[in-house]
């Protein structure tokens, strides 16, 4: 793709300031949203994703937290550089959000149609009227039937799955051109989630809309994702299209993610826990985790992306070269040996 | 595996719980949460329950142990009948029959040790040599993977992963030969969740433990359980052997199912049975088959030739009427959305045709119902609906929308060794019934 991305945030750092020290949620992530696409930042829990989609409109509290360095360009905008009431209005009305849990996410006292009226009132100059017609139309869109006689019913009189429809709904309320959505089928049953997943393609169909879908679960990146974000304690592990990261995944994280899989055969886990986000390892975050690990692993930095044939980029010294693949397991070892000989 | 009886067995088991008004307890109502299930557990075999939530899967594993008390049903567990069970012989019943729960944070008292916690059933159950306790204790954390050390640890030094192998070893000190897991890695990432589950294989090796796993995520269930049962609404609608539910499901529900989870196979995407409409109100369940309001495949009457998407529609909308929603008031909100609620004069009739194509609109029926006579009965309910005479509409469409799934309960169909369903696509001489076919009475 040659066009300029709608979103690109390079380098980005959140660090939270606790008692306990400095947390480094997010340790310098880079990567481009483009228009139309659907972008899914996986990872496990203390990962850092959701983190960083907080960062992008400044919805994380400051303090404790603050993105002490990198940039978040949106449509050619630094938004890091912008006054909190530019902030504000790109929030909303450029960018939509929708949470994982669509109980906390209404005001119970609240009709559903208030509430999305509330929200197209506040980025819009449209009629009271005006505001209802399309506060009609927008439940309509995200499949909520029987729209007109359900736009004055409270949030309590909806199912799980039909209040994140309202949300969906608000978070659609001003067209927005970017919807982020931090684990919203997480809190569903899976028939439910089914069909969440299908509102969210139909939409990005129809109105050509880019979204960023936060989530832990692979088996969801694989319905829905173009590109994905695979991130690890704070930093990126590895990016590319959804084909490259299910069919031909490179990072050692990675492989072991889709091993780990419950309901197919020889389930893997990964040996060890999460680095402390506190402390940091040197060289990879990954490495005392990784079979792979070699000792030039456990030096410096986190290997940066190198990129790999296609759309496609890994952080993990084995593919410094541009292409290589992992070496085998038995020679681990051996390729210690041999560049501590050469020393 | 013993061949001889099942070591839990579990029959008509009823759980209900009233809803009660007012300051005299009046009953109003009931929710099944279980509500007739039956099925055995062998020594040494994995038995999964899955469903959505608000299914009772939880409900039943907790009447099982008795931590509820049954409405009706037994529950047998090597041979006796445990709602029988006074105090006594419950807290002999509850050493052989341990619980793990979904989340390893709650479950444990912060302020105590791991060693105070997982001593704790040994002091219950009589046990009082200290150093012996300790002694399990320390040897039970180390074959759950943890150091004899961390008997002085408290929970929150622990990760969640960590906390639940604690959570097992607690459950297991009192060498039990059955173990209820809850959704015990839905809190855990997938990473950890692989290792509680390879440990509890290990333990049911080790100590041929029966296991009732509870969950949600059709993975976890495929990847240890023995044979599964799918419950939906209280009741069991399939149970069979895991490979063979998983490859040859019967059930519709339990097609759904396993087509909702999310693959990570990309050629899968998109190509999957979709459930319309969420549960239906436990505390009223529908008639018939209880899954016929979102069943993919209801079965049509045979004097029909509809495609199964329109005759789905077609129910939905039949039901739609029975919930008596579909009022003069609601058509002319729906009709004329626009209009502010104050001002709202609903008349005592509305344009026919127009609400006709405002239903058909709602109901994806715009292309066309394809069977002459079906369209005419949604026609003419439309007519009475028009009229504000919601009753005749009722009992129209009762009389000419018919479904076996519908009116009739389904009967447990057997479909082979160890596996059985109850749906009327699968039971022997289920014609679908011919409705009456006179005229349709049209105004």
């Amino acid at each position: 793709m040659t066009e300029q991305p709608l979103l690109s945030i390079r380098d980005l750092k959140t660090h939270f300031h606790t008692d306990d020290g400095v947390v480094k949620a997010v340790d310098g992530v880079s990567f481009d949203v483009h228009r139309g696409e659907t972008v899914c930042i996986v990872g496990e829990s203390g990962s850092g994703k959701s983190v960083t989609s907080e960062s992008i409109t400044q919805l994380i509290p400051m303090p404790p937290g603050e993105i002490v360095e990198g940039s978040v360009y949106y449509d050619g905008n630094d938004i890091t550089a912008m006054t909190e009431d530019g902030v504000r209005s790109l929030r909303g009305s450029q960018i939509g959000h929708v949470f994982q849990n669509p109980q906390g996410a209404l005001n119970p006292v609240y009709t559903v149609g208030y509430q999305i009226r509330e929200a197209i009132l506040s980025h819009r100059d449209v009629s009271k009227a005006e505001a209802r017609e399309l506060a009609v139309e927008l439940l309509e869109e995200v499949g909520i039937p029987e729209a007109p006689t359900r736009v004055d019913d409270y949030p309590h009189e909806f199912s799980g799955g039909m209040k994140q429809r309202v949300v969906i709904a608000i978070a659609l309320a001003c067209d927005p051109e970017m919807l982020i959505a931090d684990e919203p089928t997480t809190a569903l049953d899976v028939t439910i989630e089914a069909q969440i997943l299908d509102l969210f393609r139909h939409l990005q169909q129809e109105l050509d809309m880019s979204i960023i879908f936060i989530t832990h679960d692979l088996g969801v990146v694989a319905e829905i994702a173009d590109r994905v974000v695979v991130m690890y304690a704070g930093k990126v592990m590895e990016t590319g299209s959804v084909e490259k990261i299910f069919e031909n995944p490179a990072h050692p994280y990675t492989k072991a993610l889709l091993e780990c899989l419950p309901g197919q055969a020889g389930l893997e886990p990964i040996p060890g826990a999460l680095p402390s986000v506190t402390d940091p390892p040197n060289g990879c975050r990954f490495h005392d985790r990784c079979p792979y690990a070699i000792d030039m692993c456990r030096t410096g930095e986190q290997p940066p992306l190198h990129d790999l044939p296609g759309d496609h980029a890994v952080s993990c010294i084995h593919y410094e070269d541009g292409d290589g693949d992992l070496p085998e397991l038995e020679d681990v070892d051996r390729m210690d040996a041999a560049i501590g000989g050469a020393r | 595996m013993s061949t001889g009886r099942p070591l839990l067995e579990v029959e008509n088991l009823k759980k209900h719980f009233p809803m009660t008004r007012g300051m005299m307890k009046e009953e109003i109502g009931r929710v099944r949460a279980v509500d007739g299930i039956d099925f055995t557990v062998h020594q040494g075999e994995t038995f999964g329950l899955v469903g959505e939530s608000g299914c009772g899967k939880s409900t039943a594993a907790r009447t099982i142990l008795r931590l509820e008390d049954p409405t009706a049903g037994s529950v047998y567990f090597d041979g006796d009948d445990i709602t029988e069970y006074d105090k006594a012989a419950l807290k002999r019943y509850r050493r052989n029959a341990q619980m793990i729960f979904q989340d390893p944070d709650s479950s444990f008292d912060p302020r105590m040790s791991v060693g105070e916690s997982l001593e704790e059933p040994l002091i219950v159950h009589g046990m009082g040599d200290r150093s012996l306790r300790r002694h399990l204790v320390k040897d039970l954390l180390e074959r759950v993977g943890l150091q004899a050390e961390d008997i002085n640890r408290y929970p929150h030094e622990f990760s969640g992963g960590q906390k639940q192998r604690i959570g097992l070893a607690r459950a297991l000190i009192l060498n039990p030969s059955m173990l209820v897991a809850d959704e015990p890695v839905s809190a855990l990432d997938v990473s950890v969740q692989a290792e509680i589950l390879n440990l509890l294989d290990e333990f049911q090796d080790a100590f041929g433990l029966s296991i009732i796993l509870i969950s949600h995520n059709l993975g976890v269930v495929r990847h240890i359980c023995d044979r599964v049962g799918v419950m939906y609404m209280g009741e069991l609608v399939e149970v069979g052997r895991t490979e063979e539910l998983f490859t040859d499901p019967k059930h519709p529900y339990t097609r759904s199912l396993i087509s909702a989870i999310p693959s990570t196979d990309l050629d899968d995407r998109s190509q999957r049975v979709r459930l319309s409409g969420s549960v239906p109100d436990p505390a009223d369940p529908p008639r018939g088959c209880r899954f016929h309001t979102r069943c993919p495949e209801v079965i049509p009457p045979d004097h029909y030739d509809l495609e199964q998407e329109t005759w789905r529609s077609l129910m939905d909308f039949k039901q739609r009427v029975e919930e008596r929603h579909l009022t003069i008031e609601q058509l002319y909100v729906m009709l004329y959305p626009d209009e502010d609620e104050e001002e709202m004069d609903v008349p005592e009739s509305l344009p026919q045709e127009e609400v006709t194509s405002v239903l058909s609109g709602e109901y994806g029926l715009e292309s066309g119902i394809g069977d002459r006579k079906a369209a005419e009965v949604f026609e003419a309910t439309s007519g009475h609906l028009a009229a504000g005479d919601l009753e005749t509409a009722i009992e129209l469409l009762e009389s000419e929308y018919r479904t076996v799934c519908q009116q009739e309960t389904p009967p447990v169909t057997d479909e082979g060794p160890d596996h059985r369903s109850a749906c009327h696509l699968r039971s022997e001489g289920a014609a679908p019934l011919s409705g009456e076919s006179e005229s349709v009475a049209t105004d």
